[in-house]
Order: C-alpha cells, then structure tokens, then sequence
C-alpha cells in the first residue's frame, strides 16, 4: 500500500477532495468559522492521523499544490491595476493611512508579544498576519517565523475583521467610505474583504487595494522596523 | 493569449524578480517583487492588462486550496502555542484592533483635511 501512497499522486488528490468536501459543507452550513480552508486542513490533518500516513508522504503531492502560491502572488498585480485610477485618486490619505496603521499593528505585536513571552519564533510568525496569506508566509519566513503558524494566525485575523469590522468602524466614527474600506482590507485582507464588499461598493473596493498596498507597505516596513528595534 | 502562454508570461516575471532578489539580496520576498513588477509593467504600458488576467484569474480563483498543504504543516508545529493560546487570541484581537482604527481614523482625518484645504480655494 505505501508505495502507491509514496507518489505526488496520493497527496494531490487527497487535497482537492479534502477541498471539495469543505467546500460543500461550508456552503451547506453557512457558517463563517467554517471556511473551506479551515476545514480542508481539519479534514487532512484528521485523515494523516487515523491512518499514520506521515505528514512527508502528504507533501510529496501537497507542494506541488503549494507550489501554485508563487504565481499567484505575482497575479495579486492584476486585482491591484484595476484599482489603479482609485489609488492614484486618493493616493495621499491611502498610503499614510495604510503605512501607519501597518506600523501600530507591528509595534503592538512586538510590544505585546514581550509582554506575554511569546518568544522570538511566535512573534516572527504574528507580525505579518494582517497581510493576504501568500505574502504574510513570504514575509514569516523571511523572519525566521512559521510558515503554517502565520496561514493560522492571518486566518484568524480575517474571521475577526469580518465579525467585528463593522461595528469597531461605527463605535470609532469612522464614517467616510474610502476610510472604512481602506481600514477593513489592511486589517483584515481579503476574508474581511466580504465584509466591505456587503457594506457597499466604495467599500469593497477599497478594501481589495488596500489588501495589495497593504501588503508592499508590510513587506518594505517589517525590516526598517526590526533593524530600528534591534 | 491562451491562459498556458499567459501563465508562462506570470513565470517570467517571477524568475526574473527571484533573480534580482538572491542577486541584489533585497530583504524583500521574490515574489512580492514579482507582483510589484508586474504592476510596474502594466501601469507603464508596457504589458497590456489582457495579456496576463485569464491566468491570473484563474491562480487568484484557486488561492485558497494553495495554502492547504501549509496549513496541514500545523500538525508538526501546534505544540510550539501550547501555553500560549490565550496570549496568542488577546495579542491578535489587540493587534486587529489597532490596525483598523488607526488606518481608518487616519485615512478619514486626512481626506477631510484634504477636501476642507480644497474647500478654501
């Protein structure tokens, strides 16, 4: 039995079924935590267990799945153009806004993970969970953090900017629609996206540059931040 | 283009911003690099807009079955929150806060400062 497992075969198949079966219950379901991803991982993770199968047999078809992640970073380019003419339009208040909510969001992570002695490895994997998933793991490796702590750790940045986006933007006053867009993308990439998008057009609209901007801005500022600290 | 030649275009554009990654050693990930490059090319005209959105489409589509695998990694590495998920949950939901408030109050304090200057003229 193992040597048919023991080829890229087994683990791609196991992910896009795994995949598929989340798929399906989410949408049965209806219920945000349950996400495809989430599940999709829960499934697996499930699966290896009971039957033994080690996590390198997985992954011998599993990065070849992963492997997608490079190429679609590059894309990211294409959603960001098309928002092109409403970045130039506002491109003032979205960069500065973007770049020092950025900055608070990573001195809270370094002066709260003191704090709490999460050590080096934790915190080098909290600091980019704000960005989209494939540019957060981009930048937790470059910092000698864990790749699939941060996939967790930006997962559930997201859930939580879709829960809570709407009503922390209300008790705050913030009113303005290009504001509470910019606010929800940064924060909370593209799962708080969907919560832009429902509160209205400019909204999500904002809300899917800002993932991008966000991103660069995260990338080009994490090592000024840390080189400055250290 | 077919959405094949499109994707093998996309893989350019990686190759090359990895190679000027390793080569000028920028602390910057090649592929963020990549996106920004190719953001480059398309803002300056240099690649129309439809010679690369079929595939990139398609790779954005399908993003999230891309981050499975790395999610499945977790299994050799959850040991590393034990004691810490507490910490872990207020350090984020604090951060998550911080984030949004500060980036939204101060894009909305700018655009008013900017339309009431616009205003006066």
């Amino acid at each position: 039995m193992m040597e048919y497992l023991n080829t890229p075969v087994f683990g791609v198949t196991l992910t896009i079924i795994a995949f598929m079966i989340a798929t399906w219950t989410s949408k049965k379901l209806r219920i945000q935590i349950l996400n495809p991803l989430l599940v999709s991982i829960i499934i697996i993770i499930g699966f290896l267990s009971l039957t033994g199968i080690d996590i390198e047999t997985y992954n011998k078809g599993g990065s070849i799945i992963s492997f997608f992640l490079a190429p679609a970073t590059v894309a990211l380019a294409v959603p960001l153009f098309r928002q092109w003419e409403l970045l130039k339009k506002n491109l003032v208040p979205i960069l500065v806004g973007i770049s020092f909510g950025t900055i608070m969001g990573i001195l809270s992570i370094l002066i709260l993970g003191k704090v709490f002695g999460l050590g080096d490895l934790l915190i080098s994997s909290l600091l980019p969970k704000s960005t989209t998933t494939p540019i957060a793991m981009e930048i937790s490796n470059m910092l000698g953090g864990n790749p699939s702590l941060t996939v967790i750790f930006v997962f559930a940045t997201g859930i939580g900017g879709y829960i809570v986006g709407d009503k922390l933007l209300r008790l705050f006053k913030i009113n303005n629609s290009i504001a509470k867009g910019i606010a929800i993308g940064t924060a909370s990439h593209a799962v708080g996206t969907a919560k832009a998008i429902e509160m209205g057009e400019v909204e999500g609209a904002m809300s899917s540059l800002a993932i991008g901007v966000a991103g660069v801005i995260t990338v080009l500022l994490v090592p000024l931040i840390i080189l400055f600290i250290n | 283009m077919t959405t094949l030649y499109q994707f093998g275009l996309i893989m350019v554009v990686l190759m090359i911003s990895q190679i000027i990654q390793t080569e000028l050693n920028l602390p910057i990930p090649g592929t963020v690099l990549g996106m920004v490059i190719l953001l480059g090319l398309m803002v300056f005209k240099i690649i129309p807009l439809k010679l690369v959105e079929k595939a990139a489409d398609v790779l954005i589509r399908h993003l999230s079955i891309m981050f499975v695998p790395i999610g499945v990694g977790l299994m050799t590495v959850a040991y590393l929150m034990e004691g810490h998920i507490l910490a872990l949950f207020i350090v984020l939901g604090v951060s998550l806060v911080v984030v949004m408030v500060t980036t939204g109050l101060s894009v909305q304090i700018l655009i008013r400062y900017m339309e009431g200057r616009r205003g006066d003229k």
